[in-house]
């Protein structure tokens, strides 16, 4: 069975399977979902059209035994940017597709009338079925509901309540391995994309899949071998190491520490009441808790940066707890308090919010005078709201910009209408520089410059330094062609710093494929992909004025450095 | 404090703290560079690969002569995003 495309046409109710075109067959995740977005969606639709389109593509590895491989991506016209979008997640759902050999599941059309639909997708085909009794309902619940209905083996992909509502807060939600609702696609408002077109869930069973077809199982072995050994060897990605003993948390202290994670909508860098949410307190929490730790949100991962968190005694798992989710619902909204922040998380999770979009949702509802800086308590009733779709609870799911704007605050931390994640551009530039010209609107994940500016991974520059239009290009190409193959993002701090590392993923993608890619590829095919989308934007209205920074960071002083985000507009518009 | 000491405070996180104080106020002889930290809390060789912030400000190398006021912040390589 060759590569598949699965289309589905919402409008009628038909989903069909379409050989993959030749010109096709090297893509995956963003590389697929950008590739097929910039030739299919009409750059100035609606995001919430008839002519917007959503696509879900697993990377090129993905399904294989490629460690921390399983990522999927997701993408269309954002309704919160207005421009191209990839959001990507970890979840056996991607590993599922792959196996069954689906490069890309194409979402189109719309749905008439009010009923919400779910695709169920096996090895022997598709099927629609009405999705209205697990509408309007927490995910939690309906997560649970279908794995009785359908089997614990298969993978979920859904929508919540936010998408219902199609705000601009709503992510993609994809089960983790015991089928909670927490790995998120959850930036740009995929969400309400695919709620605009009437489809709800997607279910997958790979049983009796044919697998990852692997052109060349020995350059693939061999590969693989190399990438293991960076990853179990580099202090960052290892075993025991810091990402597996903490998770991703453990950047709260050491970003705090730096002056750079933002307190109360982005008004300080630092706090020291930031430790009692640090990625330590966290683990030794979820320890005495009876939680787990670490976790891997896909089988087959080598560095398991995952937990679960849960109430005392082990009850009611939220999952995991990520360290831009603790800080937007936690310092950045003035809680300090890791029971609240992981309540106001389940809260997210089960009405389909993105969690970071969500936060500084909320620290401007606050700023606004919505409820005071720190009310924990008040935070879960303005979710509650969404829940219960009220009026300010659609202005919510919206998310920060329409939020800010309608309660009349200034400072608003968004670029492309996407709100800023944890760190603050003042205190650490080159991140300031990737959030400004990142086709995806504010995004730390697009160019990681936290790695050379913080880490020292990858090299290491100064963080206060507005020197940094070149490690922000260098780390956006690279980001782009590791967003391709499935491979999580987390890699590159090895292969950054592993050269054999990096040869093994070029290896394995050639095993796969059947290419003679070399290291030097690299670069070139993120810059492909990158190209594609700023063209997109371009025809959607975007114009170098869109890749600057609020205002007020160019402004207002953040302690503790008392610095302001200085990098010139000329080396932004250098950039690309 | 006398004139050939300085007041500093230093802090150890994740894994580092089997070894160091989460955070402790010290009086060390001037001049002191960071590798005298290592030193003093027995800090293993292979566990040296250590990020240090100095009043927030990433250092990667150990000879930074320590200054009176200083904050020392020691972390083990770390990841995340």
């Amino acid at each position: 069975m060759p590569k598949r495309i699965l289309r589905v046409n919402m409008t009628n109710l038909e989903a069909k399977f379409e050989d993959l075109p030749e010109d096709y067959a090297a893509l995956g995740g963003r590389g697929m979902t950008s590739t097929i977005v910039a030739k299919e969606v009409l750059p100035t639709c609606n995001p919430l059209g008839i002519h917007n389109k959503l696509v879900l593509a697993p990377g090129i590895v993905t399904g294989t035994k490629a460690p921390s491989s399983g990522r999927i991506s997701v993408g269309g016209k954002s309704p919160l940017t207005g421009g191209i979008k990839e959001a990507n997640a970890g979840t056996p759902f991607s590993q599922m597709l792959a196996r069954l050999r689906i490069g890309a599941i194409i979402v189109e059309g719309k749905h008439a009338g009010d009923d919400y639909y779910l695709l169920k997708l096996t090895n022997e085909g598709t099927e629609f079925i009405n999705a209205n009794k697990w509408s309007n309902k927490g995910l939690y619940g309906v997560y649970k509901d279908l794995r009785k209905e359908f089997g614990d083996k298969v993978g979920i992909c859904g929508v919540g309540i936010a998408a219902e509502l199609l705000g601009g807060n709503s992510g993609v939600c994809f089960s983790d391995p015991e089928g909670l609702p927490s790995r998120y696609s959850g930036r740009g408002g995929m969400g309400a994309v695919m709620a605009s077109k009437g489809l709800k869930f997607i279910i997958v069973n790979d049983t009796g899949a044919p697998g990852v077809e692997i052109a060349n199982e020995e350059i693939f072995s061999q590969g693989i071998k190399k990438l293991r050994d960076a990853l179990t060897s580099h202090d960052v990605t290892k075993p025991g190491g810091a990402l597996n003993s903490y998770g991703t948390s453990v950047l709260v202290n050491i970003i705090n520490e730096a002056g750079g994670l933002p307190q109360r909508n982005f008004s300080a860098g630092q706090d020291d009441r930031s430790e009692k949410v640090s990625g330590e307190a966290k683990a030794e929490e979820i320890k005495k808790r009876g939680g787990q730790r670490p976790h891997f949100c896909n089988p087959g991962c080598i560095i398991q940066c995952s937990e679960v968190w849960c109430k005392p005694g082990g009850k009611d798992p939220v999952g995991v707890l990520e360290y831009e989710s603790v800080w937007a619902l936690g310092p950045n909204s003035g809680i300090y308090n890791l029971d609240d922040i992981g309540e106001l998380n389940r809260a997210c999770n089960d009405l389909g919010l993105d969690t970071i979009e969500a936060g500084d949702t909320i620290a401007v509802a606050m700023e606004g005078g919505l409820i005071e800086f720190g009310d924990g308590k008040g935070a879960l009733k303005l979710m509650d709201e969404i829940r219960r779709k009220t009026p300010t609870g659609k202005i919510l799911a919206n998310g920060t910009e329409i939020t800010g704007k309608v309660l009349g605050v200034t400072r608003i931390p968004t670029v492309k209408g996407q709100s800023l994640p944890a760190y603050d551009p003042r205190a650490i530039k080159g991140i300031g520089v990737t959030y400004a010209t990142t086709p995806m609107g504010a995004d730390h994940t697009a160019g990681y410059c936290i790695a050379p500016e913080i880490m020292g991974v990858g090299g290491q520059v100064d963080p206060l330094s507005p020197e940094k239009a070149e490690v922000s290009r260098n780390l956006q190409l690279a980001t782009a062609a590791v967003d391709a193959t499935g491979y999580c993002l987390f890699i590159a701090f090895a292969v950054l710093d592993i050269p054999e590392g990096l040869q093994g993923v070029v290896e394995s993608l050639n095993g796969v494929l059947g290419t003679n890619l070399t290291v030097d590829d690299v670069a070139p095919i993120g810059r492909s992909i990158i190209d594609t989308e700023l063209e997109f934007n371009k025809k959607a209205g975007f114009t170098p004025i869109h890749d600057r920074l609020p205002e007020f960071f160019l402004e207002e002083k953040l302690p503790p450095h008392n610095t302001v985000f200085d990098v010139p507009d000329s080396d932004l518009d250098s950039v690309f | 404090m006398n004139n050939s000491t300085i007041s500093i405070t230093v802090k150890f996180f994740a894994t580092l703290r089997q070894y160091g104080p989460d955070k402790e106020v010290l009086t060390i002889p001037k001049n002191s560079e960071g590798k005298f930290l290592f030193d003093k809390y027995n800090i293993p060789k292979n566990e040296r690969k250590a990020i240090i912030l100095i009043n927030g400000r990433p250092h990667k190398n150990l000879k930074t002569i320590l200054n009176d006021g200083d904050i020392i912040a020691i972390f083990p390589p770390i990841g995340g995003g």
